[in-house]
């Protein structure tokens, strides 16, 4: 691999921790997320600046060329973080629907109480108007 | 015996009303609750101005999750057995009975509705009755049990079946999975012939367009089931 090559990826994987880094201070990411970022970038460094490991690595593999090596690499572990997103899509639609279903059904049941309480005011009208001056006075509040 | 008609509605508007009317006229011992899917159209308003019995879903879950609604609602409140009609108006409430005495007296825990033991009234496409012929058959090799009309949205369960429901349903495309979930688990389902109609307002939730997608996610989660614990 060329210097050059490896000054451009040097570059493009600051620039992406970088970015990273600044999604992280803002909190615009969650710090779970980004573990698996942050390693596919160290990981990429370290092969990118340690040429004798990378080299030796190539070999055992039986690739041609050492930034073949680096490209199948940032490919794998770009797999598994996208592996992991699916599984956490999975998770969390389950959990949404549940959400969704448990909300739905407690605000049926909160109608019918209204339903019930507004019925029983009703067979007794002194009580559904004290009810009613009460109610006013906590809007007030 | 507590009886409960689930009615999953997602823009239903043209015939939720009658529908629910059908079944107060043919199957008043049923209580029933429609489930609202979170419908564009004037599904919602049309059950609170006619007072009827809904739970208002606040995203749209598709079928499955309102279904799976349903069967909370029915597991919360101790109902013995739970009925899907679909809010299309194809299927016909006089048949609801019929189906809670066979589901009582068969010991079955589900009994489903078929239109193709009869073969009468409405019998569906060629290309979907092709699909459902397919489905079938894939059952048959994997259970060797034969259920004529796997996807048929009539279906009575009882107590326990409730219960598994209301814990696990699956999200969108139901019927074939569910049934084939129960075989393997070893529950019994049992067919009667009942007499459908075709819809009468609203659409399908399987049109031309996503129907290979839907035969392919049906017969992989057919398949799925079989490696399941």
């Amino acid at each position: 691999m060329s210097v050059r090559t490896q000054v451009v990826l040097v570059i493009l994987l600051l620039l992406a921790f970088f970015l990273l880094v600044r999604k992280v201070r803002v909190k615009k990411v969650d710090v779970r997320y980004t573990l698996p970022w942050l390693f596919l970038i160290a990981a990429l460094l370290f092969l990118v600046c340690f040429q004798g490991l990378l080299d030796r690595l190539t070999k055992a593999m039986g690739i041609m060329t050492p930034v073949n090596m680096v490209f199948f690499f940032g490919f794998v572990l770009t797999l598994i973080i996208i592996y992991s997103l699916t599984l956490s899509v999975s998770k969390m639609s389950n959990e949404i629907r549940q959400l969704a279903q448990k909300v739905a059904l407690l605000e049926k049941k909160e109608k019918e109480q209204e339903e019930i309480e507004s019925r029983h005011l009703e067979s007794y009208p002194i009580e559904r108007e004290t009810a009613k001056k009460r109610r006013k006075e906590q809007e007030r509040k | 015996m507590k009886k409960l008609v689930i009615i999953p509605a997602y823009n239903e508007s043209a015939s939720i009303v009658q529908t629910v009317q059908d079944i107060r006229e043919h199957a008043a011992d049923f209580d029933y609750v429609v489930i609202n899917d979170c419908s564009k159209d004037a599904t919602r308003e049309l059950c609170e101005q006619n007072h009827l019995n809904y739970v208002d879903l606040p995203i749209n879950l598709g079928i499955g999750g309102a279904m799976q609604t349903g069967y909370r609602y029915a597991l919360e409140r101790g109902y013995d057995m739970a009925v899907q009609v679909d809010g299309d108006g194809q299927h016909d409430a006089s048949f609801l009975s019929q189906m809670a005495k066979e589901l009582e007296q068969s010991g079955a825990d589900m009994v489903i509705g078929s239109r193709f033991i009869d073969r009468k009234g409405f019998q569906s496409s060629v290309a979907r009755r092709l699909g459902i012929t397919h489905f079938t058959r894939l059952i048959r090799l994997l259970t060797k049990k034969t259920i004529t009309d796997p996807t048929s949205g009539l279906r009575i369960v009882g107590k326990k079946v409730i219960a598994l429901f209301a814990e696990d349903y699956p999200r969108d495309y139901p019927e074939p999975e569910t049934a084939m979930q129960l075989l393997r688990k070893g529950y019994r389902i049992k067919e009667i012939p009942v007499v459908m109609r075709a819809r009468q307002g609203g659409e399908s939730s399987i049109r031309m367009k996503n129907s290979i997608y839907y035969m392919i996610k049906v017969t992989l989660a057919i398949l799925a089931e079989m490696v399941r614990p």
